[in-house]
């Protein structure tokens, strides 16, 4: 090898050497930063890339949007796509970029997306879509702009509408409820048989229910927003409208008589103030339609009035009828007596002058005068019962047995009666016709003796409490007294129990014993006016026992 | 007791008429005077005559009924002394309290039965 | 997600660098795309990153420029700077020859 060859090649080694310093130099220089830009001939041009890139704000935004961003080849193919595209289909961003956008796509949505996509080519396009990615659906609204000419693709922004969806069917659903919840309370308030309406503060209305409409003839388009003096000029000058006045000024009001001018219907109604947020905003009217009720309450109170005319005249006339029965068997007594008398004194007298058939006629006319006289002594008795007016006098019993004892004093002689009486109460009854009771029981006893026998009558007398009464008495959870009459009297048959006590019945036949029929019915009569019970225990020829109950002073 | 001279103050003939007869068959030597109502009573009473040992009385009379007599017989000590029997068809309990409490000595209920009318009668005349 | 196990299995594995939003980057990421389908049918892997959001493989793979690809199947490793538009130059350097 030639010396000069040498030199040249040791000199060409030395100045590679030189350049791949250099370049290492460069490239160690470009890794470590410190270089700014690189000049690079393009085209023969030179032209100078940053290579702090002054995009980097931009980058750096699009990178943190909360809005995913792509870019996109005009084939669709993704070369780049920010962190919130990665977020939004829960993916690596190395699997994303380089797929196809359309492979993200829902079926539904593809043929959308085409048109948007080849739309955005000479401008923008938007629109909903919705993507699919690993078996979800994401709502998505897609914004797509060219970057033609300086890039060949097209940037996508994607919006996430999961949640403005998912607002939205909330929404949704809450507007469907209110309006069903409206709907049911309007139904309500439809259904309501009160006539409801409101107004707001100037007395238009602003709403009516069903009732009203019918209770008017009108329709709900005829009234809205109307005044009410609009649709019922005459109302001017009323209480009612006074009384919207004050439901106004804060006060509920209450009518129960208005009268409705086209139809008489009768309305009681309610005015009362609407309050919204502690503002009164209007008026609330709530009548309610009680013509009938009205009409029956009127009819009720014309037939008390007439029952009360008639209950008047009733007691008239049963007043008249008693002192009638009073006056009349008081006065029918006093012929019949004498026709007694004289008829006996003849029989006595003369009886030797007569024939037997005569001897027999004026028994006969005796007999049956003395039937007579029983009959009006009864009627007599019963129409006292009735005319007397009922007066309670605490009274001692002992007293009335006296009394009544006194007054029979011919009849129980001339029987030889015995009357074993003890101590009797004291409590409170109508005196005159507890000593009618005693003087009937008594005088049954000695009327029903057993001939030849003669009559013993013992009364006894207990303190006994309700429970200890068989028959249901007027007064209960109180003490009795109970007063019993036996005697060993002829007695009847137990089926004849309830039977004597009815008016006008008699066991016996007319020949036996006498009798009317009517003392134990007045008897009856008079324990009832005293809240008590009579009832008797009876065995034919084993005599009568009378039990009166009477209520026990409390 | 012995009875002379009774009066009788009843407006009914019939009753007087009976009365008489009922009592001459009892008592033949008894006098009976005869008042038809209270006021004649009183002015027969006011008469210069002698008083009779017993009075019966009437309740139901004209002019002057038997509780009005009776009042004034009691109110007046000239005749407060005489017994009264009320005689009456009544046997009205009211009436007999209250002819007691007046002051009558007995109340005598006319019978029907001509006997018992007798029978009663005669009690009474031996009682008072 | 494809597993690195996975990733394994293919005979050409490859690893393109780019800006992402640069036009020399986009023609990179069209032109492997083309070449993989057409030629690599499904016996690729092929890993696109974006050298802004890692910068950490940058260092890792000793990439100076972008876009770069970086073969690591068929071996040895190979490293090309640039577009990727030079179809034959690729092609032999996967040892593909073109028909």
């Amino acid at each position: 090898m030639d010396h000069a060859q040498h030199d040249d090649l040791r000199k060409e080694n030395q100045s590679l050497n030189r350049q791949l310093q250099e370049y290492k130099e460069l490239v160690d220089a470009i890794k470590n930063g410190s270089i700014d830009a690189l000049a690079i001939n393009k085209n023969g041009e030179p032209e100078i890339f940053a290579l702090e890139s002054t995009d980097y704000v931009y980058r750096v935004l699009v990178e943190n949007f909360a809005e995913s961003a792509l870019n996109v080849t005009d084939t669709g193919l993704i070369v780049y796509a920010n962190s919130a595209f990665d977020r939004l289909l829960n993916a690596a961003n190395a699997t994303l970029v380089g797929a196809n956008i359309e492979s993200f796509l829902d079926s539904k949505s593809k043929k959308a997306f085409k048109e948007m996509f080849r739309a955005s080519f000479s401008g923008t396009s938007k629109g909903e879509l919705v993507l699919s990615y690993n078996g979800k659906k994401i709502p998505v609204y897609v914004s797509m702009s060219s970057l033609y000419p300086r890039f060949p693709g097209i940037g996508i922004i994607i919006t996430d509408l999961t949640e403005k969806k998912e607002q939205e069917i909330f929404t949704s659903s809450l507007e469907h409820k209110i309006s069903e919840r409206t709907a049911f309370i309007q139904q309500v308030i439809d259904s309501s048989v009160e006539a409801i309406s409101t107004f707001d503060k100037d007395l238009n209305y602003t709403s009516i229910n069903k009732t009203a409409l019918q209770d008017l003839a009108l329709s709900a388009n005829d009234i809205i927003g109307k005044n009410v003096l609009e649709i019922f000029p005459h109302l001017k000058e009323t209480a009612q409208y006074q009384s919207m006045q004050r439901a106004l000024g804060g006060e509920t009001v209450f009518h129960n008589n208005i009268i409705s001018q086209s139809n008489g219907t009768v309305y009681e109604a309610y005015f009362k103030p609407l309050i919204v947020n502690e503002e009164i905003t209007g008026v609330l009217l709530m009548a309610r339609d009680i013509t009938t009720v009205v009409h029956a309450k009127r009819r009720l109170e014309e037939m008390n009035r007439e029952l009360e005319v008639k209950n008047t005249e009733l007691m008239h006339t049963n007043t008249e009828l008693a002192s009638f029965s009073y006056i009349a068997s008081h006065d029918l007594q006093e012929p019949l007596r004498k026709i007694q008398a004289f008829t006996g004194r003849i029989l006595d007298k003369q009886s030797d002058e007569f024939t037997k058939t005569t001897k027999d006629y004026f028994t006969r006319i005796i007999a049956a005068a003395a039937a007579m006289q029983n009959l009006i002594d009864a009627l007599h008795a019963y129409s006292r019962t009735s005319v007397l007016k009922p007066e309670f006098i605490l009274t001692d019993l002992n007293q009335i047995m006296e009394d009544v004892k006194r007054s029979m004093q011919e009849m129980i002689t001339s029987s030889e009666a015995v009357i074993d009486c003890p101590t009797l109460p004291t409590i409170r009854v109508i005196p005159l016709q507890m000593h009618q009771v005693f003087s009937n029981l008594i005088n049954n006893a000695i009327k029903f003796r057993k001939p030849k026998e003669r009559p013993y009558i013992k009364i006894t007398a207990e303190l006994i409490s309700e429970e200890n009464i068989k028959e249901e008495v007027a007064l209960p959870k109180r003490k009795y007294w109970k007063i019993s009459v036996t005697d060993n009297g002829i007695g009847f048959e137990k089926i004849y129990g309830e039977k004597i006590f009815e008016l006008f019945q008699k066991l016996h036949g007319k020949d036996a014993y006498s009798g009317t029929g009517i003392g134990l019915s007045i008897c009856k009569k008079i324990i009832q006016n005293h809240k008590g019970l009579i009832n008797v225990n009876s065995e034919p020829g084993m005599g009568t026992t009378f039990n009166i109950y009477l209520p026990a002073r409390t | 007791m012995n009875h002379t001279e009774i009066l009788l103050v009843d407006d009914d003939l019939d009753d007087q008429m009976f009365f008489k007869d009922v009592l001459s068959e009892i008592y033949p030597e008894i006098k009976c005077n005869i008042a038809g109502h209270g006021l004649e009573a009183l002015l027969y009473l006011n008469s210069d005559i002698k008083f009779p040992s017993l009075i019966f009385l009437d309740l139901n009379m004209p002019v002057m009924n038997g509780f009005e007599c009776l009042q004034k017989l009691k109110g007046d000590n000239r005749f407060k002394k005489i017994p009264v029997i009320i005689i009456s068809t009544s046997s009205n309990p009211y009436d007999m309290e209250k002819a007691r409490e007046m002051g009558a000595e007995h109340f005598f209920t006319k019978p029907a039965d001509y006997l018992m009318y007798k029978e009663n009668l005669f009690r009474i005349f031996k009682n008072f | 997600m494809k597993t690195e196990a996975a990733v394994d299995l293919k005979k050409y594995s490859f690893k393109l660098f780019v800006t992402g939003m640069s036009v020399s980057s986009t023609r990179a990421i069209q032109n492997i795309k083309t070449i993989c389908e057409s030629y690599l049918a499904d016996n690729y892997s092929l890993e696109i990153i974006d050298v802004h959001k890692n910068p950490m493989l940058v260092q890792k793979y000793d990439i100076i420029a972008c876009p770069t690809l970086l073969i690591e199947r068929p071996e040895p490793i190979k490293r090309l700077i640039g577009d990727l538009s030079d179809k034959e130059k690729i092609l032999k350097l996967f040892n593909i020859k073109n028909t």
